[in-house]
């Protein structure tokens, strides 16, 4: 909780000082609606970031670096976690073949495409399925994406993706009834 | 509205905020605006994709190329995001400096501030005869030097303030012992002198002794009801009782002190009736009787002494004017001063007495004088009930 206060804390001052002192435009990332439908014992989830990738970001994908998406999905009770998983889509760019390479985590697929729509397409998605049992009730359901730290190897610095997000983490929350669903 | 007034020093310091932060400002705008150039520029720098598409003659060759390709396209990733983060992680650092110097500022202002305040209250306190006030010698080393040098001048002064009341009271024991003496000495003498001549008369003619008896004895009657008053007057000073207000007419009381003088003095009454104050009684007619007295020994008995009695606005005034010789300007500053006279006979607490009268019944006194015209002596009470 703490953590999750000093992100948000530190993201206005970053909005702050960006609105003031900077032009530097970035990414406003944020998810479309988080479709949810209910299974005999499983939970599908499916939704897509949007205006994550606009800026800069074609040119570090085409760097060759692997990129990956961090995507976490928790469903609460009341104040109590049922479930939290952990997702992270990858991006890997061929310059020599102009191959992409996505690894969707949450179908556990793997896709490989010259499309750099189909890629972002790809990337932006998030699909998954997870267990779940009645008894929960009424139940949240969080969804929040981030980008981590990725090191160059050709100057050996660790660089945060997050600042082409500008610090912010886009999360999306709905609300399920899981008696009423069985 | 006031205004704040703003001191040299706060002035300094937001010309320097001013001239720092705005520096910054400008400095942020420029590298904004070239690492924006360079990074419109890195957008425009593109191998061909037709450049994979070349045959080379050899595995080698290709190798080579699609080596150099990814080459250019990680520096081209990296140094974008290189100039991403510095011009993200320039707005964030001026933020960050323009909020922590202005809590320094702040902090700075008020640490500067909150001493020159102690600072101020003290010298209030000062002003106001408090000499005791000690600040405590904390701050910075300048504020420190100045509190201590404060300390200092109010030890001093508490000191100077010290010997001054002891020197006040020695002053005022030794004039009180002086008017005492001269006061006995005064009725003394004659009774002195009278006793002296009855014990002659009976050495030499105790037959005619009778003849001055009754005219000795008188003087020193006389003299005895001199010593009296003498030692009424100091007590009537020394005790002033608490004011019991009672509303009466002023003019009423002061047609009734003024019957028994006015067969011997030439008094001339302008009394406004109906007027009401809220006041001691017997305070009052100490007060009247005291200045009336002053107005008599100053002017002769046939001179007029005029008493005139009337409101204005909510408050009403007396004044008691004679025609006497006046007051010197340097006495007049003086006259309510106790054991100050210019009498041959008076203690001088006669107006003292009149001054702590007026005090304890919440009323004022004032005097003014011309020399060969007179002085006139106000009262001004508020109108009561």
């Amino acid at each position: 909780m703490f953590e999750a206060l000093t992100a948000k804390v530190f993201a206005t001052v970053v909005s702050l000082s960006m609105f003031l002192f900077s032009s530097y435009t970035g990414n406003d990332p944020a998810f479309r609606a988080l479709n949810a439908k209910a299974g005999v014992s499983y939970l599908q989830f499916r939704t897509t970031l949007v205006a994550a990738f606009d800026n800069d970001f074609p040119d570090v994908f085409k760097s060759g670096a692997s990129i990956p998406v961090d995507f976490t999905l928790q469903i609460k009770s009341g104040n109590k976690i049922r479930l939290e998983r952990k997702y992270q889509n990858k991006v890997q760019y061929n310059p020599s073949t102009g191959i992409y390479y996505v690894f969707i985590a949450g179908m556990n697929r793997n896709l490989q495409t010259e499309s750099y729509q189909q890629m972002l397409s790809a990337i932006s998605g998030f699909e998954c399925s997870v267990p779940y049992d009645s008894a929960w009730g009424k139940v949240s359901v969080h969804l929040e994406a981030k980008l981590p730290t990725v090191r160059f190897q050709q100057i050996n610095k660790a660089v945060d993706l997050m600042v082409l997000w500008r610090y912010q983490r886009p999360s999306i929350t709905t609300y399920l009834n899981l008696l009423a669903a069985t | 509205m006031k205004t704040p007034a703003f001191g040299i020093r706060t002035c300094i310091l937001v010309l320097y905020l001013i001239v720092s932060i705005g520096g910054l400002i400008v400095l942020n705008r420029v590298f904004q605006t070239n690492q924006q150039q360079i990074q419109n520029a890195m957008g425009s720098l593109e191998l061909s994709e037709d450049l994979r598409q070349i045959r080379f003659y050899s595995h080698e060759d290709s190798l080579e190329a699609a080596k150099i390709m990814q080459s250019f396209a990680q520096a081209k990733g990296i140094v974008k995001l290189s100039l991403s983060e510095s011009r993200f992680y320039a707005a964030l650092t001026l933020l960050i400096i323009i909020v922590v110097s202005s809590v320094i500022f702040v902090v700075v202002l008020s640490r500067l501030s909150k001493p020159l305040r102690e600072l101020k209250n003290a010298t209030d306190q000062i002003r106001a005869g408090n000499f005791s006030v000690h600040l405590p010698e904390t701050g910075i080393h300048e504020m420190k030097l100045l509190k201590n040098s404060f300390n200092v001048m109010s030890r001093e002064l508490e000191a100077v303030q010290t010997r001054l009341l002891v020197a006040e009271k020695e002053m005022i024991w030794k004039d009180l012992s002086r008017i005492l003496a001269h006061e006995i000495k005064n009725p003394l003498t004659p009774i002195q002198l009278a006793v002296q001549r009855l014990e002659e008369r009976i050495d030499t003619d105790p037959g005619s002794v009778s003849k001055i008896l009754n005219e000795s004895l008188d003087i020193i009657k006389q003299e005895i009801e001199n010593l009296r008053l003498l030692a009424q007057d100091f007590s009537s000073f020394a005790k002033v009782s608490k004011a019991q207000g009672e509303s009466f007419d002023p003019a009423k009381s002061i047609s009734e002190i003024c019957k028994s003088y006015a067969a011997d003095y030439n008094l001339a009454l302008d009394l406004q009736p109906n007027l009401v104050i809220s006041f001691d009684k017997t305070h009052f007619y100490q007060i009247i009787t005291n200045i009336l007295q002053n107005a008599m020994d100053a002017s002769d008995a046939e001179k007029p002494i005029a008493l005139s009695l009337k409101r204005d606005k909510s408050y009403v005034v007396l004044s008691i004017k004679d025609s006497g010789s006046g007051i010197e300007p340097e006495d007049l500053a003086r006259i309510f001063e106790p054991y100050f006279t210019r009498k041959s006979k008076g203690t001088g607490l006669g107006l003292a007495l009149v001054k702590k009268l007026c005090e304890a019944n919440g009323a004022i006194v004032r005097a003014k004088s011309k020399i060969g015209e007179g002085s006139e002596f106000t009262l001004i009470i508020e109108e009561g009930n």
